[in-house]
Parts: structure tokens; sequence; C-alpha cells
């Protein structure tokens, strides 16, 4: 899957919403992982409808990452482990950034 | 080497002894690379080794000799062997990266939450691989290895990849030319073991996606 240089994400009112409003998992690029293997994952472990795990794949081999999941810090901290454990590079940061 | 196919007992992909003990080579040297990651807890009562080589602190020879005691705070802070900072191993930052691209608070949190376990994870099942292909022909994945086998071809990908220096698909897509396959090209066996690997994966995939589709809905190790 193609990757691409995403330019870095203007940061607003840094620090100010540390504790407030939820959190993403965000799925990167990577030329490694085959197609059929990140879709079948998104399907797996989200549990999400085949159509929606491969629009997702898709998003992330089209425009360089994807969100995957939304949730509180913790809940996306085990989302993370879980990409990571797939061998998917996932990051967590907070959904206003 | 033939595709994976599901039968009674699991996933079987037929392949001469000769290519699964070379595939089995694979998993090893990855194997060694992660354990060497993996310290030991010091001894207790294991002397405590100065951090940087040379003149003691309290020796004539040291810059800082006389000034004062050795600050404290650093054995204060020390947490013990849990890491909190990537692996300086190329190959294991792969397979374990930071989890925030731009704050590098939350990315040494979640290493130190997590690394341990993640790493653990990944030995096991490429130690139960290994042990596969050593023990049968063809390579027999039970149905409930499926996923930890895909997901160490996967780590035996992301190692190779990194071996080879692929950072974008279209690194990806030259790899063969870069790397011709049976030239005296140094790089081209792991090249030529990345195609087979991925080729490998991308059938066990299918085959589960197929018999996915094929029976009722069933999550594997799924959240929730």
């Amino acid at each position: 899957m193609p990757a691409e240089v995403l330019p870095d994400e203007a940061r607003t009112v840094e620090g100010t919403t540390a504790l407030a409003g939820p959190w993403v998992t965000i799925v990167w690029n990577d030329p490694v992982n085959l197609m059929s293997y990140v879709a079948a994952v998104f399907e797996t472990y989200f549990g999400y409808p085949r159509p929606t795990a491969e629009t997702l794949m898709l998003q992330v081999h089209q425009e360089g990452r994807a969100v995957v999941s939304t949730g509180d810090r913790e809940r996306m901290e085990v989302d993370v482990q879980a990409m990571h454990t797939f061998g998917l590079w996932a990051t967590l940061q907070r959904a206003d950034l | 080497m033939k595709a994976f196919r599901h039968t009674r007992g699991g996933y079987r992909a037929t392949m001469s002894p000769r290519e699964a003990a070379v595939l089995a080579l694979v998993v090893l040297e990855l194997l060694e690379r992660l354990g060497g990651e993996v310290e030991p807890p010091p001894a207790p009562d294991a002397p405590v080794r100065p951090a940087v080589e040379g003149p003691a602190r309290d020796e004539p020879g040291h810059p800082a000799a006389g000034v004062g005691p050795v600050d404290p705070l650093p054995h204060l802070l020390d947490t013990g062997p849990v890491a909190a900072t990537p692996p300086a191993d190329p190959v294991l930052r792969r397979l374990l990266p930071d989890a925030s691209r731009d704050d590098p608070q939350v990315a040494a949190e979640f290493r130190r939450l997590t690394q341990d376990d993640l790493l653990a994870a990944k030995v096991t099942r490429l130690r139960t691989l290994h042990e596969r292909l050593l023990a049968t022909t063809p390579l027999l994945v039970p149905d409930d290895e499926a996923w930890a086998t895909a997901g160490a071809l996967t780590d035996l990908r992301l190692a190779l990849a990194e071996v080879l220096n692929l950072r974008t698909d279209a690194d990806a897509e030259m790899l063969h030319d870069r790397h011709p396959p049976e030239s005296d090209d140094p790089l081209a066996l792991a090249a030529d073991v990345f195609g087979v690997l991925g080729w490998l994966q991308g059938t066990l995939i299918d085959a589960m996606t197929d018999r996915r589709q094929a029976g009722p809905a069933r999550p594997v190790g799924g959240r929730g």
C-alpha cells in the first residue's frame, strides 16, 4: 500500500484538552501488509461488516491512514495494542487534534 | 510450495521438507533477535554497574570529581526493566512501533504498558510456527492457530522489510528488480523469502476469508 507523507497536523490549544473528549485509533499505511490481511483484521477484530472493513482498508491504502475506532483513551490503547499484535502500525490521539 | 487450503483439522500448505526447513530457519533468526531484546531482570545481589565507562565519579580523573554526591534521581525514577524508550534494533522498532507520532509521553506510556506483552505474544506465535514447520509436512495450522500464524507471517515480513529497506509501495514493487532472484546480490535470498511469505500469507488469508463467508459469523479474537 502506498505510503504517503502527510503534513504534521495543526495542534490546537495545546494541553487544555488532555482530559476531555474522545480519542481515536489511527491505522497507517505500510508497504508490507497485504490488503486482504488488513481488511480481514478490521472485519474480525472490530466486528465491522465486510464492506466497512474494505472501505477502511482502502482509505488506509489510498489516503495513507484511517480512523478505525473511537472511544476513551484506555479503550484506544487496547485497540492500538491489538493492531500492533496483528502487525499493523497504529497510533492513538485525541479526536480533536 | 502450494497454497493454504482448509481441510479437516485445519489449514494445510504443501511444501517440501527443504522449503519448510528454510522457513523454519528464518523464523528462528527472528526469534533469536527478539529473544536478545528481552533482558533478564538483574539478580538481587548484582553489583550496580556505572552507566558510563571511565573513571569513577569520586576518582581524581573524573570531570565531576569533588563536585558532590551523584544525583540520586535517576535511580528513584528507574521503574525497573519495563522499557519506555523504543528498542535500538530497527527490526524491533518495526515490530514494536511508537503508538503516537507527535506525543512522546503517550508513546512512552503505551510502551510501558504494552511492550512486554506484545513481545511475548509475538515470540509465542513464532515459536509455535517454528514447531509446526519442523513437525509436519504438509504444514498444518489448526483452526484456532490461523490468526496467530497469519500474524507471525506478518512479523516475519516486517522484519525482512526492514532488512530490505522497504519504505514505500514503490520499494516493494521494485524489490525483485533491485535484488534479482538467484543473483549474487546479498539480499536476493531475503527478497525471495519476503515474496514467498507474502504469497503464502495471502493464501492463508483467502482460505480463512472463504471459510468465514461460507459459515455463520464467528468473531475471532475480537474486542469486547
